[in-house]
This record gives structure tokens, C-alpha cells and sequence, in this order.
């Protein structure tokens, strides 16, 4: 009884170990169960768009590459995906070690495998697939795989490409081009689609193409803002070839602009080798430029012209041409001329400013900076007039050869140096002050200074100054130092800043005195340093003029080279010319723009049919579809543009609105492209080219920065026009291809282009459905099971650079070439599926 | 007898007293025991390992896509995705780099996160001067991350043209 009754005691201990056993077991095995919850994971997609994004041409994998050297893969665009179920058609062995070979890559704890329909072809996993608990599978279908079970069936497939397309030709105008009535030779082949005019110009003007009046256009709002004119309803008057469009008004010149011709070329390119001037019936002043691809071989110059002023033409800083004719002339420079004259290697490869116009005209300058200019004269004892030769004797005896008529009757030769050095003076005098606000002043030097009572101060009366030259004598050493001080401490004192300082050192011998304010201990030396203190100190430019057989040539060249000026040398029969020459070259250095007014009545003509031819080298011809994009700048001073990377660029060109001013530099990439001081700092005898060249080297793939600035002289600089633009051509070879699919009908397309334009098409020009396929910024619509719509879709793609869902290239019906083909006997299958299972 | 019986009844009752103590006992041990596992679980904070898990997701999933706009750049960053083409974009990953170096928490708020985090890949990460083991807080070395919670997410990318792991490690600091 007893036992039974403990047993009946311990009911409930028993009951509770139970318990407190199952609470424990729940704790260790069923809890961390639970809590051991797998978050859904991304990587079974994630391997899809790996293998299905990444070419077995390019995949970094030894294995893939062995197959690739081999040849079993041939085709190397294909996706790694594609890849693996070719092999699954062909065989499954090389599909297996493909696809082991790159799941091997990929380090994970995760079991992952790879089916082809019911074909496990790779896993790399710890648990075996038999043990798995929970699995989460990714499906996708890929066409053109058979699966092992099948049969052969008929598919097709298609290819479409352009076979040409529209392209667009561009004529530029230069920086400056005036003044007077304009035209431009323009030249395109194919059939005109479409043209636009968008340049600066000054003036109301009537618009002539190949001689047909086509309208009255108004004037653009400013130099800097050109305008865009609509010409298109006369678009009928262009011929393919070439075409000459003029622009009729008042003194009209374009600071800048272009033309642009949409037409039907084939697809292949070929860069111009020549630039035409533009035409000019008034006075002839182009500030322009012209870009030479490659390596510069042979160069020639054509012109065409009629003009009774001299006419120059400067390459660079070089003038090639000066000439006049009063008749209409045609004259051609030789290569072997230009040769002699240029440095061809420097001119490879660059766009080089050009400037053409008239030489001993009255140019005023709209905005001139008003000159002060001293006359630096020397009055030593050698510049006395005096004869030169015959006999000693004869002059003896006649009382000495001091008259012209004395010197000649003793078989001398007269040489009046102080006589023609006064007139120089007094004709330089006229020429400075024939613009008003400019001043002369007077400083000569004889013995061991300053000749006090030859020197005036500034001044603007022209017969104070002709007085004061007239009373100049001969006598002693030669200064030179002492002059140039003297006449720089009075520009100093008398000047402004805002005034054009300048001085003209004349000199028929030697330096022989010494100045103590520089104190070199040579006299040479003493004035070559006081022309370089008078620049660097007092913004002083000093030029230089070497008088007479005794002159010391090297001593004034160098005052000239430190002075910022230019060297002349003169005999007495020209110190004439000489002067006036500087007087021009001190009133150009005055001008602040390039825009200018003329007085008198000139008329010159340049005709359109001018131009320079050249050779150069090491050019490609380039073969494809060709794109022309015009990028704008983002602010005055900077733009970008984006090369892709299946692209490849033929040509760029940065447009730069100046207006009066020069476009200074252009770099792109933090490299300069164009630089304009590269050719001098005197601006205004340089040219100015609207559009400029980006040398191919300077550009990469993908972002490109272009910088720009505008100046008046290489220390003056500010930005451009935000109107400037990045005009760039690309080349790509384009053709898609389909799948192989179901069907190949075709459809008929509405497609939008980038100008927003519109065309709806039947591809290919025979279908005679109704099925529609759109491909616009709004929708895309097509037939995946339609091998031709597929491939015109793909093709569509890789036109549609932007993606924006407007086409970048204009075609028409007949551009588009499809090829279709029927495809029976391969391996094709609708829904081969691949699954890539994830479990654990 | 009826005493015996008595005595008898008496003892039954604290038996049954006696073992329901016992029972009672033993069953406090067994949810002591329970309470104090649970205490002491690993899992303590389940909240805060979902958190991790879900804005590592979040910061996987904005790494792995073009990020917004598609050429994003530090001021007009939206999301900071490194990938264009499915591929990892050299450019992107560098900026996202540049950015996290100069302004690591900027990338947090992006990423709208307050864990710190750290992603890399299976080779070094290219950069135009250099390399980089991984991306995230500055002088973190993935072998020996110190925190209370730390979350592991896997993914798979294509970088230098082969398939590679896509590591990403969020903790609460």
C-alpha cells in the first residue's frame, strides 16, 4: 500500500519534469529554428544579369578564353548566357565547364545551381540539392536554344542598317567678315533637305541664292546673339554642286555665323582640303581662319580680286600677299612661294587664323584708345646733311660741298639726312593726328643729352610741332640712352593710363654715351635697358628706326625686341614711308575691336571663287553612318559634350561668337587647342576664326570640358558669347540584327526624329499589312515575335544616341535596307527556360 | 483503526502537498529558464537585426542600379547607383568613393540609414590613382568589424569584365 501511495506522490513531479523537459527542448531546438529565417536574396537574379551583360568575348575567365582561342566560340558577341546554351544545343559537356568555369568566380556560402529546362549544368553549393528545404528558383527564357528533346524547326531572322542617310554640311563665316556686300560659295552633293542660316550681322539685308532674290531679313540683335533665319521655303534654289548665296545691304558684315545644309550623301566622308573666301564688294576685311588636318605637304593661294588699295594677306603673322590692281585680277602664290614663307610643320594640325585687307587706308577704330607718341630724334653730328663722295678738291675750292647743287658739281652724292628726317617727322606728325585725341611730342638728343631746344611735350597742334621740327641742327655724340629716358619720364608725367603710350627712336649710328640713371658702363647697353624700362615699367612701346648706312643695327633691334615694338631700317629716300608706316602701326596697336568704319570712299572686291588649296597627311577616310550633334555651351566660357564609346569622332568644332573681339584660346581637356597669341600679341593684324578645330588627339570617350576666351590682346581676356556651340561629328557602324523568331513581316512605323519631326513608314517598303510598331519619346511599340520588327527596333536603339526616344539620324523609306532570311533546320525553340535555384 | 486510518488519510494529503511543491518547483526552474535563454539569445534585439537586414537590402539594391539621375554626380546625387549596362561603371564607383571619403555621412543619409556599412568586392576596387579594398566608413577592415549587430548582404555583379561577389556589411556602431 505504502509503495503505492508514493508513487500516487510523485504524479505531479513527474508531470512537471515533462514539462519543464519540453519547455527546454522548445528552447534548443525549436526557437532558433524558427529564428534562423532566411531573408529572400537577390543573387539568383543577380546571375542572370551577370551572365546575361557580360560578352564571351570579354569575359575575364581562362576557361572562356580557351574556347575563344580555340575557335569552339566563334562568335564573341554573344552573352556569356547565350553562350552556355549553344553549348546545351551542341554540347552539353563544354556548356557544364563553361558555366562551372564562371560560377567558380563567384564567391558565396549560398547553394546555387544553373538549369537548362530539366539539365542541371552547373551548382556550386555545401548541401546537396536532394537535402534542400526551401528553394527559391529565377526563370528566364532565351530563344534560338533547342532543347535536347526537340525537334528542328523554321525561324527567321533579320538584319537592318542604313545604307545612307541625311547629312549635314556646314559652311562657316569667319570671325569677321565685311564690309559691304557678302557671299559665300557653298558647295554640298545630293539632294537639299533642309537649311538653316544662323549668323551676326550687322545690318537689314537682302538674302540672294544663285541670284534669286529670297527675302528681306532684319539685322541680328547684337554681335554677340547671332540669329537664326528661316530661309527653308527657298530651299528649291539650291543646286546640288555649287551655289553662291549673297548678302545685299549698308557696309553689312557677319561677326560669325553659318550655314547649314541637310542633304542625302552617301556614307562615307572625306575632309575638305579647301577654303574659300568669301565674297566682298565694298572694303575687303576678313578676320578669319582655316583648319589644316594632319601633316601640311603643299599649300597654295588663289585670289581673286579688284582693288586699287594694296591688298594684304597674312597666314599667321606672316604676310604671303600684298598687291593692288585696278583691274580684276586673278592671282595665284605658289606652294614654292608659300613654302619659303611658312613654317609648314608648325601650321600641321591647327586651325590658323587668316586675315586679309587693305594696306594705307585711314581705318578708324569704333572705340580707339586714344595715342601718345614722342618722337625720339637724333641730331647728332652725322645726321647733318652732307655729301657723300666726289672730290675733296673740288669741294675745297668751291667753299665746301654744303648745298646739293655744290656736292653734285663735284661728283657727290647729296644726302640730306636732317631734311628728310624733319620731313618724315612732319608727315608722321599728320598721320598721328588725323585721329583726334591723339597727341605728339618731341625729343632729340645730340651731344651727351637732351637736345633741350628740339623737344616739345605732348600736343595736339600739328603746327606747334612742325615749327619746333623745322628748327632741329646737327651736332656731336649719339644719346640714344638719354633720349629714351627723357622722352619716357614725359609720358610719365603728361600720359594717362588710359592712352596708348608709344615712342619712335631713330638713330644713324651708334650709341656712345653713357647714362648714368642705368649705369651698365656700356652706352649700348644703357639704351637697350631703357627701352625695356620704359615697356616693363611705363607700359611704353617703343619702336625703332635705323637711318642710314652707319646705323648699328643689332643696339636699335633690341631696343625694338625689349620694347615691344618693331624695328625699321631706312635710307633717306624712304625715312619717309618709314614713319608713316609706324604712325599706321601705332594707330592699328590703338584699336580696340575689330570692328571698324572707314573714311572715304573705297570699293574693293573679293571675289568668291578666292581660296586656299592645301595637301596634308596622315588623314583616315572614314567609312559609316555619320552624326553631326551641336552641343551648346552650358555658360560664355565652357561646354561639354559626351563621346559614347561604340563612336568615333570625325571632326569637332568649337563656334565662338566673338563679336569685335578675338577668340583668344580654346583648350579642351585642359589642353589648348587654339591659342592666338602663339602668332603675336598685335591683334589686330591677326586673324580670327569663328569656328575652331579640336584636334582629334585632344578628345576622349565619354566626357569632354571645352574652354574658351575672347580678348583684345593676350593680357586682356574675358569669356565669349553663351550663343558659342560644340559642333561635333561622329562615326559608327551601324546594323542590328533579330533573334531568330517566329515570323518576318514587318509593320509600318511612326517614328519620331530629334527635332521632334515625325515620319510614319512602311518597313520593309513592301509590307502591305496593317500591323503598327511606334518608336517616339512617348511610347515603343513592336512585335518581339517579328524577326524585321525586331531588328528595325534594334537598329532604332543604336540611333537613338540620347535615349530620349527620338531618333539622332534622319532617314527616309529607301535609307532603310532590311535583309530577312528563313532559317530552317537549326535549333529553335520558343521557351527554352533557364533557371538559376537558390536553396537552403 | 480509524485512527490508523486517520494518520494514514493525513500522510496521503502531504504527499501529494510535498510533490506539487516539488512540481511547482521544477516547473519555475523550467520557465527561469526560458526567460533567462531568451535574455540571452543572440537574437535579443530581432528588431534591430531586421533593421540591419533591411536597409542593407536597401543600400544593395541603390549600389546595384544607375542611381538617379543616370549621370549622377555629387551635387545632384539623388540615389548613389554604381552600375550602367548591369555593369559596375568605374566612374560612378569612383565618385561614390570620392564622396564617401569627403562626406561619409552624406552617403548615410542617401542611403537613409543610421548604421554604418562597408562594401567591397571580391577583387580591389580600381581607382584612378589607385585601389581601394572597399567602400563605407573610413578605416574599416571587413575581417575584423567590431559591433553588436552585424549584418552580412551577398550579391553578384560584373566588374572588370568577370562576375564577382558583392560584399556589404552594416552594423550598429
Amino acid at each position: 500500500m505504502g509503495a503505492i501511495k508514493n508513487k500516487k506522490g510523485i504524479f505531479f513531479s513527474t508531470d512537471a519534469l515533462i514539462a519543464t523537459i519540453i519547455i527546454l527542448l522548445t528552447i534548443i531546438i525549436v526557437y532558433p529554428t524558427i529564428k534562423s529565417y532566411n531573408h529572400h536574396s537577390e543573387i539568383s537574379e543577380d546571375i542572370f544579369k551577370v551572365l546575361s551583360t557580360l560578352k564571351i568575348g570579354e569575359v575575364n575567365n581562362s576557361y572562356a578564353k580557351n574556347l575563344v582561342s580555340t575557335e569552339k566560340i566563334t562568335d564573341l558577341n554573344k552573352s556569356v548566357l547565350e553562350q552556355i546554351g549553344e553549348f546545351y544545343n551542341e554540347n552539353i559537356t563544354l556548356a557544364k565547364e563553361l558555366a562551372q568555369s564562371v560560377l567558380a568566380d563567384l564567391d558565396t556560402k549560398d547553394n546555387i545551381g544553373i538549369w537548362f529546362g530539366y539539365s542541371l549544368i552547373a551548382a556550386k553549393n555545401s548541401t546537396p540539392y536532394e537535402n534542400l528545404k526551401n528553394i527559391e528558383v529565377e526563370t528566364q527564357v532565351i530563344s534560338g536554344i533547342e532543347n535536347q528533346t526537340g525537334g528542328n524547326f523554321t525561324g527567321y531572322s533579320a538584319r537592318a542598317f542604313l545604307s545612307k542617310s541625311f547629312s549635314v554640311s556646314y559652311f562657316y563665316f569667319g570671325g569677321y567678315v565685311g564690309d559691304g556686300n557678302l557671299s559665300a560659295n557653298i558647295t554640298y552633293y545630293g539632294e537639299i533637305k533642309n537649311v538653316n542660316l544662323e549668323i551676326t550681322i550687322n545690318d537689314d539685308f537682302d538674302l540672294y541664292i544663285n541670284n534669286n532674290f529670297s527675302g528681306h531679313y532684319a539685322k541680328s540683335v547684337s554681335e554677340f546673339s547671332p540669329q537664326v533665319y528661316n530661309i527653308s521655303s527657298y530651299i528649291n534654289r539650291f543646286y546640288n554642286g555649287s551655289n553662291i548665296i549673297e548678302f545685299k545691304g549698308n557696309g553689312l558684315y557677319i561677326a560669325g555665323g553659318y550655314i547649314k545644309i541637310t542633304h542625302e550623301t552617301s556614307t562615307q566622308t572625306e575632309s575638305s582640303k579647301k577654303y574659300f573666301f568669301p565674297g566682298i564688294n565694298g572694303v575687303v576685311n576678313i578676320y578669319d581662319g582655316f583648319y589644316i588636318p594632319g601633316k601640311l605637304e603643299n599649300m597654295s593661294v588663289f585670289l581673286h580680286y579688284k582693288s586699287n588699295y594694296t591688298m594684304f594677306l597674312n597666314i599667321g603673322n606672316t604676310t604671303v600677299f600684298n598687291g593692288s590692281s585696278s583691274s580684276e585680277t586673278r592671282q595665284t602664290i605658289p606652294s614654292s612661294t608659300l613654302s619659303s614663307l611658312l613654317n609648314y610643320n608648325f601650321l600641321s594640325n591647327k586651325t590658323i587664323p587668316i586675315r586679309l585687307g587693305l594696306e594705307n587706308v585711314s581705318y578708324v577704330s569704333n572705340i580707339t584708345q586714344p595715342v601718345d607718341v614722342f618722337s625720339v630724334a637724333d641730331l647728332s653730328g652725322s645726321m647733318a646733311d652732307a655729301c657723300g663722295g666726289g672730290s675733296w678738291i673740288c669741294c675745297l675750292f668751291s667753299g665746301g660741298c654744303t648745298t646739293q647743287a655744290k656736292c653734285s658739281g663735284c661728283g657727290g652724292v647729296w644726302q640730306p639726312k636732317i631734311s628728310s628726317l624733319k620731313e618724315a617727322n612732319n608727315a608722321f606728325v599728320d598721320s598721328i593726328l588725323n585721329n583726334t585725341g591723339n597727341k605728339v611730342g618731341l625729343v632729340t638728343y645730340r651731344n651727351t643729352g637732351v637736345y633741350a631746344s628740339g623737344c616739345l611735350n605732348l600736343t595736339n597742334n600739328a603746327s606747334v610741332l612742325k615749327t619746333k621740327i623745322n628748327t632741329w641742327s646737327a651736332s656731336g655724340n649719339t644719346p640714344i640712352c638719354a633720349g629714351i629716358i627723357n622722352a619716357t619720364k614725359r609720358l610719365e608725367r603728361d600720359s594717362s593710363q588710359n592712352r596708348l603710350k608709344a615712342m619712335v627712336v631713330m638713330s644713324d649710328g651708334e650709341a656712345n654715351v653713357l647714362c648714368s640713371e642705368i649705369g651698365t658702363g656700356n652706352a649700348k647697353n644703357d639704351a637697350i635697358n631703357a627701352a625695356c624700362l620704359a615697356k616693363n615699367s611705363s607700359n611704353i612701346t617703343v619702336y625703332a628706326v635705323g637711318f642710314g648706312s652707319d646705323t648699328d643695327t643689332a643696339t636699335l633691334q633690341a631696343i625694338a625686341n625689349c620694347g615691344g615694338g618693331k624695328y625699321y631700317y631706312s635710307n633717306i629716300t624712304d625715312i619717309i614711308n618709314i614713319y608713316n608706316q609706324i604712325a599706321q602701326d601705332v594707330i592699328e596697336a590703338s584699336y580696340n575691336e575689330q570692328t571698324i568704319s572707314v573714311t572715304g570712299n573705297i570699293s574693293t572686291i573679293l571675289y568668291p571663287d578666292s581660296y586656299i588649296l592645301f595637301d596634308s597627311s596622315g588623314q583616315e577616310t572614314n567609312y559609316g553612318l555619320i552624326t553631326t550633334y551641336e552641343q551648346p555651351f552650358t555658360d560664355s566660357s565652357s561646354g561639354n559634350f559626351s563621346i559614347p564609346s561604340d563612336s568615333k569622332v570625325i571632326e569637332t568644332n568649337v563656334i565662338s561668337y566673338s563679336g569685335p573681339r578675338w577668340t583668344s584660346t580654346v583648350s579642351a581637356n585642359n589642353q589648348y587647342a587654339y591659342k592666338l597669341s602663339d602668332y603675336g600679341s598685335n591683334f589686330i593684324r591677326l586673324g580670327d576664326p569663328y569656328s575652331i578645330n579640336i584636334p582629334n588627339n585632344l578628345i576622349i570617350t565619354g566626357a569632354n570640358n571645352i574652354n574658351l576666351t575672347t580678348g583684345l590682346s593676350p593680357t586682356n581676356l574675358s569669356s565669349g558669347s553663351s550663343y558659342n556651340k560644340i559642333i561635333y561629328t561622329l562615326i559608327k557602324n551601324i546594323s542590328a540584327y533579330s533573334p531568330i523568331s517566329d515570323s518576318a513581316d514587318g509593320c509600318i512605323w511612326n517614328i519620331e526624329f530629334e527635332d521632334s519631326s515625325n515620319i510614319t513608314i512602311r518597313i520593309p517598303l513592301t509590307y502591305s499589312g496593317t500591323s503598327e510598331c511606334k518608336y517616339n519619346s512617348a511610347e515603343k511599340e513592336y512585335d518581339e515575335n517579328d524577326a524585321i520588327q525586331t531588328a528595325v527596333y534594334n537598329l532604332f536603339i543604336l540611333l537613338d544616341t540620347e535615349p530620349d526616344g527620338k531618333i539622332d539620324f534622319k532617314f527616309s523609306e529607301q535609307d532603310l535596307q532590311i535583309s530577312s532570311s528563313t532559317i530552317t533546320g537549326i535549333p529553335y525553340i520558343k521557351s527554352t527556360e533557364v533557371q538559376v535555384r537558390r536553396w537552403y | 483503526m480509524e485512527q490508523f486510518i486517520l494518520i494514514n488519510k493525513n500522510s496521503k494529503a502531504q504527499t501529494w502537498g510535498i510533490d506539487l511543491m516539488i512540481a511547482a518547483i521544477i516547473f519555475s526552474m523550467g520557465i527561469i529558464a526560458l526567460f533567462v535563454y531568451l535574455q540571452n539569445y543572440p537574437g535579443e534585439a530581432p528588431e534591430n537585426i531586421n533593421a540591419l537586414v533591411y536597409d542593407g537590402n536597401i543600400i544593395a539594391d541603390n549600389l546595384l542600379s544607375e542611381g538617379t539621375p543616370k549621370d549622377w554626380n555629387s551635387s545632384n546625387v539623388v540615389i548613389m547607383g554604381i552600375l550602367s549596362d548591369n555593369k559596375i561603371n568605374e566612374t560612378k564607383i569612383e565618385r561614390f568613393y570620392n564622396i564617401s571619403i569627403l562626406n561619409y555621412e552624406f552617403t548615410k543619409t542617401l542611403f537613409n540609414t543610421r548604421f554604418d556599412y562597408f562594401f567591397f568586392l571580391t577583387d580591389n576596387i580600381s581607382l584612378s590613382d589607385g585601389e581601394t579594398r572597399g567602400i563605407g566608413k573610413v578605416g574599416t577592415d571587413p575581417a575584423s568589424i567590431s559591433a553588436k549587430n552585424l549584418v552580412k548582404i551577398t550579391r553578384f555583379v560584373s566588374y572588370k569584365n568577370k562576375p564577382q561577389t558583392f560584399y556589404l556589411y552594416i552594423w550598429e556602431p
